[in-house]
């Protein structure tokens, strides 16, 4: 989200205060990071409804029982997790040395790929060595599949957003206060992930 | 001007062509449906271009096609466009004293996104299959690929999700500018109630939108990659998923979608009724207070759509006790805009006849519901034209009103130019004339049993005597697609020829018409405003002493009023010197 021409309340004079560019600029910061997480809140939405569709099922009829370990997925998701312990750690380090190449983004996108490269390795698994298929494996199958899929592809899009944080770091932006943002996307998708947990992957 | 500004004024515009244009489509898809009504299988004058087969006669598929695209253009391209990204967008920021909104480039993104949607909906009707045809509500099975094929229902679903992605941004834009960018002085309690009734529907549009993404991505996995979530029964493969869930998640998004579409309109009824009645709004808080409390229980009603799906007696009862409670928060406002009127100075201008009629519309709609929230009475009506009637007068008359009153209000401001005043009086009075009459004909031939969707109704016996009746309501539906004319021709010569209009042509305070010149500059004011006091000081004894007029800026100090930092302002505009 721009913070380029947000707006800014008018600044009230005072020789205790920094001066007003730093203010506004701190008002714009505050606001982005406001619409970052009320963005994200309100977006867990779709994937409570997806979990709810899920629930809903299951409360149907026994939920079957994957193909793939359930450890092999639940240590996938630890890439997410991992980076939920790390990537604030790399952000306070970036924040320490602004005029440092920033970590965070790299950290970001390698943690990603890995997720990214062990979720479809175990779908690729899944579908041609266990030949669970849709639409023969029935709702299940479409579950595992497609919030597997849908979830994936908000990993890609905050895994894009660091890539641009990098590229626009690489160009001389200052882009602190963006890592802090992008940041939370990835807690939305780590929380995310355990629902697509506890909803599919488990039995 | 540029196609990708982002000064929300820009972005406000391009929403008002387009939802303008989206509602004239919309409103030509629901004369056809009329048509059908009174003429079945008889060809419609005109049309035989568009449909050569029948010599311009609605077959049954292009029929269920018709009443499908009417309903969905209406509801996310015409009447939430025309409300949050034309009026919305343009009156937010203005009223709240801020320079803009907290995320420009969202809200420009929001309208391409929108665009996009739109895009794909005009082309689903070049289509070999025509456009989606499974109801507005798309229902599955019937919106799968088993049950309508085509490309048409596929691209129309994507436009319902890029609608949906729009309205998620400019609410989520919405919120974080009421918020945050408020003018200094700017509290809650000094917050117009169209602000109230913008920021409350937008908390219930990022909030609910991503309810209805869920269902339609789902739709959309089952149509294109073959998931089995929604479809059930003999078409289904490895056991099949559940259509009642999809219904669960629809109505989740789409009773708040009902209050997303009122509650601007009531915010600006509040606003207008106060401004017009020369009078402070009776009980503000309680009005704002109400508007909060419908907001909250509306997505605690949403199973009333679904006590004819299947769902446990206890679980209807629940429904129906919280679907009959949001009536009360609904009636403390209605009784504040009556007590407001109640021995004004009422100036029946366009807007406030237009706000006047959104409450009459409004009402008959609202107590057309009680009927449909109660499970004994529901039962025989759900399938009827009693429910479209209800739902037209709530979401359709008193949704376009609201829109027509809020354009006509700030019309002046958005483009400095004043609106012929006769003109627009009588579009707005006749239009809410014919909107009972083709609503009320609705109501009247549902409670006659008459059921919703029928290609031919009068091939059942029982519903043969209700032609004449269908006839009268479809001469009123054609008459009020006629009525639009005087609009059209108000707004094209006020365009061209209109008279220049002064900054505060209505007298009211509130800080866009007090701060900010007609058309406001990019930046809005040429001053932060400080604000003062609430919006509707209006015939307050100290303004007319000390000033000689019966308004009161929201900035603007009365003489010797201590002014805090407003002191090195210029006086409030409009002010006559």
């Amino acid at each position: 989200m721009s913070t380029d021409s947000m707006h800014a309340m008018p600044p009230e004079p005072s020789s205790s205060t920094p001066p007003p560019s730093s203010r506004a600029s701190r008002q714009d910061e505050g606001t982005a990071w406001l619409g970052t997480v009320l963005g994200w809140s309100a977006w867990a939405m779709f994937f409570v409804s997806l979990v709810f569709a899920v629930g809903w099922f299951r409360m149907r009829a026994p939920w079957p029982e994957l193909p793939i370990s359930r450890w092999a997925m639940g240590g996938t998701g630890l890439a997410l997790l991992v980076g939920n312990g790390l990537l604030p750690l790399a952000v306070r380090r970036d924040l320490r040395e602004p005029s440092a190449t920033p970590f965070t983004p790299w950290v970001a996108l390698g943690l990603g790929l890995v997720f990214l490269a062990l979720q479809a390795t175990w779908t690729h698994l899944a579908w041609w060595n266990e030949h669970l298929r849709i639409p023969e494996g029935g709702v299940p199958a479409s579950a595992f599949y497609g919030l597997t899929a849908l979830h994936a592809l908000h990993v890609v899009g905050v895994m894009f957003g660091f890539f641009l944080v990098a590229v626009r770091h690489l160009r001389g932006a200052d882009v602190r206060a963006s890592l802090r943002r992008h940041v939370l996307g990835w807690r939305f998708v780590s929380g995310m992930w355990l629902f697509l947990f506890a909803a599919v992957y488990l039995p | 001007m540029s196609l990708f500004a982002t000064d929300h004024k820009a972005v406000a515009r391009r929403y008002l062509w387009s939802g303008l244009g989206f509602l004239l489509f919309g409103g030509l898809l629901a004369l056809l449906i009329r048509w059908q009504w009174a003429f079945p299988g008889q060809p419609v004058p005109g049309l035989a271009w568009a449909l050569p087969e029948s010599r311009g006669a609605l077959t049954p598929p292009t029929y269920t096609a018709v009443f499908t695209m009417h309903g969905l253009v209406m509801i996310f391209f015409a009447v939430t466009p025309l409300l949050f990204g034309a009026l919305g967008h343009f009156v937010l920021p203005l009223a709240i004293g801020a320079r803009g909104l907290a995320f420009p480039r969202l809200s420009s993104v929001g309208y391409w996104v929108y665009a996009l949607g739109g895009v794909l909906v005009l082309a689903s009707f070049g289509l070999r299959l025509g456009p989606a045809s499974a109801g507005w509500t798309a229902y599955p099975p019937l919106s799968t690929s088993v049950f309508t094929p085509g490309l048409g229902q596929t691209l129309v679903t994507v436009a319902v999700l890029c609608a949906g992605v729009s309205a998620f941004l400019y609410g989520l834009n919405f919120v974080v500018t009421v918020v945050r960018c408020r003018a200094p002085g700017m509290t809650w309690g000094r917050l117009p109630l169209t602000v109230w009734g913008l920021f409350y529907a937008s908390v219930l549009n990022v909030l609910f939108v991503p309810v209805l993404a869920a269902a339609t991505v789902m739709v959309l996995m089952d149509r294109l990659l073959g998931t089995q979530f929604f479809v059930a029964g003999a078409a289904a493969v490895g056991g099949g998923g559940d259509p009642l869930v999809y219904q669960h998640l629809f109505w989740l998004f789409g009773h708040p979608e009902v209050y997303i579409l009122i509650l601007p309109a009531w915010g600006m009824v509040g606003d207008f009724v106060a401004f017009f009645s020369r009078k402070p709004a009776h009980g503000y808080r309680l009005t704002a207070g109400a508007m909060g409390a419908v907001s909250a229980l509306s997505g605690l009603v949403y199973a009333h759509h679904l006590f004819t799906s299947g769902m446990s007696p206890v679980l209807g009862r629940t429904f129906m006790v919280l679907t009959l409670l949001i009536s009360l928060p609904a009636e403390v406002m209605f009784l504040n805009w009556l007590m407001t009127l109640w021995r004004g100075s009422v100036r029946l201008t366009s807007p406030m006849l237009a706000a006047l009629t959104t409450m009459v519309v409004f009402g008959l709609g609202g107590i057309t519901g009680l009927a449909l929230g109660a499970v004994a009475t529901d039962v025989p009506l759900h399938g009827t034209l009693w429910v479209v009637g209800h739902f037209h007068l709530t979401m359709g008359a008193a949704s376009f009103l609201g829109v027509f009153a809020g354009l006509y209000f700030w019309f002046p401001k958005m483009f400095g130019r004043a609106l012929h005043e006769g003109l627009a009086k009588a579009h707005v009075l006749v239009s809410a004339v014919l909107f009972l009459g083709v609503f009320g004909g609705q109501l009247a031939a549902g409670y006659a049993g008459q059921l919703r969707r029928l290609y031919d109704p009068y091939q059942y016996t029982f519903l043969r005597h209700l032609l004449p009746l269908n006839q009268w309501t479809t001469a009123c539906a054609f008459l009020l697609g006629a009525v639009q004319v005087l609009f059209v021709v108000n707004l094209v010569w006020t365009l061209r020829r209109g008279r220049a209009a002064g900054p505060n042509p209505w007298s009211v305070g509130t800080l866009e018409w007090t701060c900010a010149p007609s058309p406001p500059p990019e930046d809005n004011f040429p001053h932060v405003p400080v604000v003062l006091r609430g919006p509707h000081a209006l015939s307050q004894p100290e303004s007319l002493e000390r000033l000689g007029r019966d308004w009161l800026g929201q900035a603007e100090a009365l003489p010797g009023e201590p002014a805090s930092a407003s002191a090195s302002e210029p006086p409030a505009l409009g002010v006559v010197t």
